[in-house]
């Protein structure tokens, strides 16, 4: 695996629909080995970067690259092997179990068969979800639904030669406080292994925990980027969401969470 | 824990074993069909014409294997063919309403076969003149279909069904003034003909409806894994590898072919194309490498059993196929809603 190199970059990337601007100028890395977070207000163009990044929509000026070639230049499947997106909008296939629904995430890979059956029973074991691996998709709770659709997505780069990079876009938003830990840390190992993975994001805490790198989007562009440390402060987050971030000391354990608060910004 | 993969493998062999045994229905049914009417064949008489025996009287030899047997055989291919074009269809429209219809084909068939019926041209070519123009007018509906939706790709799949709507409409119209203006005689052969019938079976129609069910059955099979990942959403199923514009053109061509050729030699049978892929899922469930096969073989046995009814239930007179599709059809499809569906866990 490559760590900290660099598998997709967008490069000064901008967006336009119907004259109106989503992204302008973007730039960013995503580097095997470390977990990326994308977070900002909403409308600030997150989910647009990732149908861009994931070269599902062509960006207007820039362009993305996927291992060094213009992700444009791939076919569907040669795409899929090495990059796998999970979407918000992921409509369930009723009438199809958990276990074949994420076997689908094997679709580039080939034939399906035996393979594609060993690697979802994987997933399934490590998301914690061989209980419901029978159950109709139809059946599932919004948060089964989303750990389910995390599986497939890890599914589709699983063991990976090309490293492997996942785009994955408000993979916690329906789960419980328990279940977003689980995912998310399972998201960080699975960096740790020389993937490369980026998560939008808008728990702000979450994000302060999991992730290496921060990218703050405001208004389509870049308005900071870096190490978490550095971009997870309370100031900055105030400013950009309008609301007041604050940073909790947890003594016991000497880590911080960020929480908001109503109320206007205190300068 | 691991009880999980062992019940997963227990349920596949489940949905396998129901498979095979509908494929061994299929063949009871039709010879069952082809046995029955207005001169019944015993198992005996059946089994002698099967293995060519001369013990058969000349006249049971040729009601078998001149009149029976083709009929029998066109009645299934075109419930095959609907119902493989309807699995087809939902499957990309991902709609559980969507049927062979939507895409304009049924219309545009109807409109060339009255057209023909209009000018009084359906002796014409031998009786070829008839299936030749339904079969070009359900094309160029589905031709104008695909031209203003930029060749299915631009306008993506709900513009399409919407379109599809339209279509239809203004089809529809087209249609509505040529029985307004059409004589008498003509217009009881265009409602004949919107119903449906089987009668004109002969053996060079089962060939030709035969080669289409090949040709559309292999372009909706090599795109049985892709329908499975569209049941995700379209941009889903982009990120999972899929081509979606070309797998759409694949479906709309295979859906087209296969719901025109049937149209062509049946007239328009409607439901088959609609109920007989939910029965296939609720049976089989939703991975199209079940639903198809299932389709078509649960399509199939639908429209031989219909037929068989409009031959034999007001003999010497036939009832038109389409008034019994869903006479046969409903109660069944009933049924099996009613079940609770046993795959589940």
């Amino acid at each position: 695996m490559k760590k900290n190199s660099p598998l997709l970059v967008a490069e000064n990337v901008s967006l336009v629909r119907d004259t109106r601007s989503i992204l302008d100028g973007v730039s960013l890395d995503v580097r095997g080995g470390k977990l990326l977070a994308v977070i900002g207000p909403n409308g600030a163009g997150k989910s647009s970067l990732l149908s861009v990044m994931s070269g599902l929509w062509k960006a207007d000026t820039g362009r993305i690259m996927l291992e060094g070639r213009d992700i444009r230049e791939y076919t569907a499947a040669e795409r899929a092997r090495r990059c796998a997106v999970m979407r918000q909008d992921n409509s369930r296939p009723s009438g199809m179990t958990v276990l074949e629904a994420v076997e689908i995430g094997r679709l580039a890979h080939g034939s399906g068969g035996d393979e594609s059956g060993i690697v979802a029973r994987e997933m399934l074991r490590r998301m914690d979800l061989e209980d419901i691996a029978l159950r109709d998709c139809a059946r599932l709770s919004g948060g089964e639904w989303q750990r389910v659709a995390f599986a497939r997505t890890l599914a589709q780069v699983w063991k990976s030669e090309n490293g492997g990079v996942l785009l994955l876009d408000e993979p916690v938003s329906s789960l419980d406080p328990a279940h977003q830990h689980h995912l998310l840390g399972s998201a960080r190992e699975f960096a740790r292994e020389g993937h490369a993975v980026l998560i939008i994001l808008h728990d702000l805490n979450l994000t302060a925990h999991y992730a290496d790198e921060v990218v703050l989007l405001a208004g389509g562009c870049v308005r900071a980027s870096g190490a978490a440390g550095d971009i997870m402060r309370q100031e900055l987050l105030s400013e950009v969401y309008g609301c007041r971030v604050v940073a909790v000391e947890d003594a016991a354990r000497g880590t911080r969470a960020l929480v908001s608060l109503p109320g206007p910004v205190r300068r | 824990m691991n009880r999980a993969p062992d019940n997963d493998v227990r349920r596949r062999g489940r949905l396998r074993r129901r498979l095979i045994l509908l494929g061994v229905f299929f063949p009871v049914v039709l010879l069952t069909a082809a046995a029955l009417g207005a001169v019944n064949i015993g198992v005996a008489d059946l089994w002698r014409l099967l293995v060519g025996s001369t013990d058969v009287s000349e006249i049971l030899r040729a009601i078998f294997w001149d009149i029976r047997l083709p009929r029998v055989l066109l009645a299934a291919l075109v419930g095959s063919a609907l119902a493989l074009a309807g699995a087809g269809v939902q499957g990309l429209f991902r709609n559980p309403l969507a049927d062979p219809a939507l895409i304009g084909v049924s219309a545009g068939a109807a409109l060339g076969a009255v057209l023909c019926f209009f000018l009084g041209w359906q002796g014409a070519l031998g009786g070829w003149l008839l299936p030749l123009a339904a079969f070009a007018g359900g094309w160029l509906a589905v031709l104008a279909l695909g031209v203003f939706n930029s060749g299915f790709a631009g306008g993506g799949t709900a513009k399409l069904i919407l379109a599809g709507v339209a279509l239809n409409a203004m089809i529809g119209s087209v249609l509505g003034f040529f029985l307004f203006s059409a004589t008498d005689d003509a217009l009881r052969s265009m409602t004949f003909w919107t119903l449906g019938s089987c009668a004109s079976a002969q053996w060079p129609q089962v060939l030709v409806l035969f080669v289409f069910l090949v040709v559309g059955g292999f372009l909706l099979w090599r795109n049985a894994r892709f329908l499975d990942a569209l049941q995700l959403g379209e941009d889903q199923a982009a990120h999972l590898g899929v081509s979606v514009p070309r797998v759409r053109r694949e479906i709309i061509i295979a859906a087209a072919l296969l719901a025109g050729a049937a149209t062509a030699f049946a007239g328009t049978i409607g439901f088959i194309g609609l109920v007989a892929p939910h029965m296939a899922r609720l049976l089989l469930g939703s991975l199209h490498r079940f639903v198809l096969p299932a389709s078509f073989l649960l399509g199939g046995m639908l429209l031989a059993l219909a037929d068989l009814g409009s031959r034999t239930l007001v003999a010497p007179a036939e009832l038109a196929v389409g008034i019994l599709t869903a006479a046969i059809g409903g109660p069944f499809f009933l049924w099996l809603l009613r079940r609770p569906s046993s795959w589940s866990a």
